[in-house]
Formats: structure tokens, C-alpha cells, sequence
């Protein structure tokens, strides 16, 4: 099936970030952890907070909330750590909360507007009462380039 | 944010959701991230910190390796058949795009003589058993597969209720565990 077919269907794993709804491709996530203590590295730069072991690994870990410019995280979030797979090796971004696993129909997804400020990485747009999701791809975030956030205002 | 719901899909989305989607192969270039490498052991001078292993049976033994070197595990299926395949290698498995071998790990300990049928067509294959599962192992040449009876447990070990097996064998020790003794294996070593 070809990207943008009426019927296609991604299977987005959503989670929050400040005051958004996001979402990743559910095959990249490997594991969601707790909030665990973050061991600083000297070769981490912002956004890379710093790593976790995990399971023998060292994990570089991603404040997303600072790489998003979002807002500190609401009353009664659950902060944790998500593990995704970036080619072949894991990084974990934190998050403030959980949403869940849904299918999508690529047909409902749009990209953001010229004239839209969304948060760097964001690709697409669900648009989906009472809330927006917005589709992220973590390796453009990580990379700095955005071709479709010209600044947030 | 502004919603804007009706707007039109501007050109470029399947593009961007190319992208979106993960892909083993994905080009991972230029993250600027720090090198993953192995986790520093914790400094625990004053107690003596567990080691976890994934416990696991073969026909009769129960046997064990490291949590760490444990990539994932699942659950047993009928595998893409390698023509001419040598060894212990019973096929190949799909794992989210990357093609993964598989092992008999069992004939690989010489505790089995031919390697169980679980490759190419359905109507040549044995009935795959129901508590087997594959046990996807991090290893010097890539992740490997390797077919066990059943999945037991995590188990944390003391390093001083491990005895050590000397030689250059799979099996580099023994612990016991409840009621029986664990086999501990170094996946390296197993002659795949």
C-alpha cells in the first residue's frame, strides 16, 4: 500500500508532553519505563539530559519538554521514560504521561499549515475532538531541523 | 496551537510520514547522541549486587543466561527456511524488518541430534510447541534467536552462589536455584 492511500493505517503510540498530546510510530517503541535517576555524561548536550543503564546498556536519555519547548508538565502528570528505537540502537525520551496505543487512518492526518506554529519534529496533524495529536518524528527533533515549524509564536 | 480540522493535507505528508514511520535501516546520522556502550557497574563496595539472568528450560535442564544480553522474547513460530542452512540454524525470523536467525539451541548443546523442523511449508514442519518461545540474544555478530522450550524467569543471582565451570564450554556455571541447579551459558560460546 502507498503513503497517503484512503486506507492506510498507522499505529501511533501516544503519550503527553506539557500541555500536548504526541505521538510516535508504535513500532519504534520499545519499552515505557518509570521516571528513574538520570546519571549525567559529560559528552551530553541539551536535549540529552544524560543516560540511564539499562539492562547492561547505557541509554542516552532526551528531556523532551525542553527539545519541544513545552510548558513544565500539568498538576497530577505521570512523568516516565520512553524507550524507542532509533535505527538499531534505543534512546529514551521523557515524557509526562501515558495516552495509549490507537490506529489512525493516514487519511486523517494532515500536515501542519504554513502558517501554523507546532513544536519542532512535528510531521503531521490528528486532528481528532475534543484534542489534537501531533505526530512526531524523533529522529528530525534530535537532528534540529524542522521543515514544518517555522517558529513557534 | 491553533486546530485547524479542515484544512486540506498539504503536499509533502506521505513524505513526512515516511519518515515517521520506524525503520530498522533508518539513517541515525548526526543525533549528536552520547555513545550507548555497556553501563558502568554501579561502585557497590560494601554488598554484594545480584546479577539478573533469564532462567529457561531444554528437555530436562533448566538453564541460564544474562538479562542483559536478553533483547526480547517471543513467542515460538514457523520460521523462513534457509536452503542449505548449516549448523544450528533453523531459519530466519522477521523482526520488525530485520531478518534474525534462529537457532536450535538444543542441538547446538548437543542435546538433540537433528535439528527440529520448524521451517518452510506448514505441512513439512512439526507442530510448533505451545510453551516454546525464542529467545532473541545480543551477540558479537548481531542479534540471534534461539529456540527454547519454555521461558521460565528472571532470576537475580548472588556471584558468590555461582560455581564456576572452567574451560572454554557454553557452560560457565552453575547455581542453585529452589529445588534444582541452574545452568549458566555464555550465548558466545554455544557452537551455532
Amino acid at each position: 500500500m502507498t503513503p497517503g492511500h484512503p486506507e492506510e493505517v498507522l499505529e501511533l503510540f501516544t503519550f503527553l508532553v506539557g500541555a500536548h498530546r504526541y505521538a510516535v510510530d508504535l513500532a519504534r517503541v520499545d519499552e515505557v519505563l518509570p521516571e528513574l535517576p538520570v546519571q549525567p555524561v559529560p559528552e551530553a548536550h541539551p536535549p540529552v539530559q544524560g543516560c540511564i543503564p539499562l539492562r547492561g546498556e547505557r541509554v542516552p536519555v532526551v528531556a523532551l519538554r525542553a527539545a519541544l519547548g513545552e510548558a513544565p508538565a500539568p498538576e497530577g502528570s505521570r512523568p516516565g521514560l520512553l524507550v524507542c528505537w532509533l535505527g538499531r540502537r534505543r534512546v529514551a525520551f521523557g515524557m509526562d504521561g501515558v495516552g495509549g496505543v490507537v490506529p489512525v487512518a493516514v487519511s486523517a492526518l494532515r500536515a501542519p499549515a504554513a502558517a501554523e506554529s507546532v513544536p519542532p519534529g512535528v510531521v503531521a496533524v490528528w486532528a481528532q475532538p475534543p484534542g489534537t495529536t501531533l505526530l512526531l518524528d524523533v529522529l528530525q527533533l534530535l537532528r534540529g531541523k524542522s521543515p514544518s515549524a517555522p517558529g513557534r509564536g | 496551537m491553533r486546530d485547524r480540522p479542515d484544512s486540506p493535507a498539504v503536499p509533502g505528508l506521505p513524505a513526512r510520514l515516511h519518515a515517521f514511520r520506524y525503520r530498522p535501516d533508518e539513517d541515525v546520522s548526526g543525533l549528536h547522541l552520547p555513545e550507548s556502550g555497556v553501563a558502568p557497574v554501579a561502585a557497590e563496595p560494601a554488598a554484594e549486587a545480584p546479577r539478573e539472568y533469564l532462567s529457561f528450560d531444554l528437555q530436562e535442564t533448566t538453564y541460564a543466561v544474562p538479562l542483559s544480553a536478553v533483547l526480547e522474547i517471543l513467542r515460538a513460530r514457523l520460521l523462513v527456511e534457509i536452503p542449505r542452512a548449516r549448523g544450528a540454524l533453523l531459519g530466519v525470523v522477521d523482526l520488525r524488518g530485520t531478518v534474525t536467525p534462529v537457532y536450535d539451541l538444543a542441538f547446538g548443546l548437543r542435546l538433540r541430534l537433528q535439528l527440529r523442523k520448524v521451517a518452510g511449508p506448514e505441512e513439512e514442519c512439526e507442530k510448533v510447541p505451545r510453551e516454546a518461545r525464542i529467545v532473541v540474544a545480543r551477540t558479537a555478530k548481531g542479534p540471534a534467536g534461539m529456540w527454547v522450550d519454555r521461558v521460565r524467569d528472571v532470576v537475580r543471582l548472588l556471584p558468590s552462589t555461582v560455581e564456576a565451570v572452567s574451560g572454554d564450554g557454553p557452560v560457565v556455571g552453575r547455581a542453585p536455584v529452589a529445588q534444582t541447579s541452574l545452568v549458566l551459558l555464555d550465548v558466545e560460546r554455544v557452537p551455532l
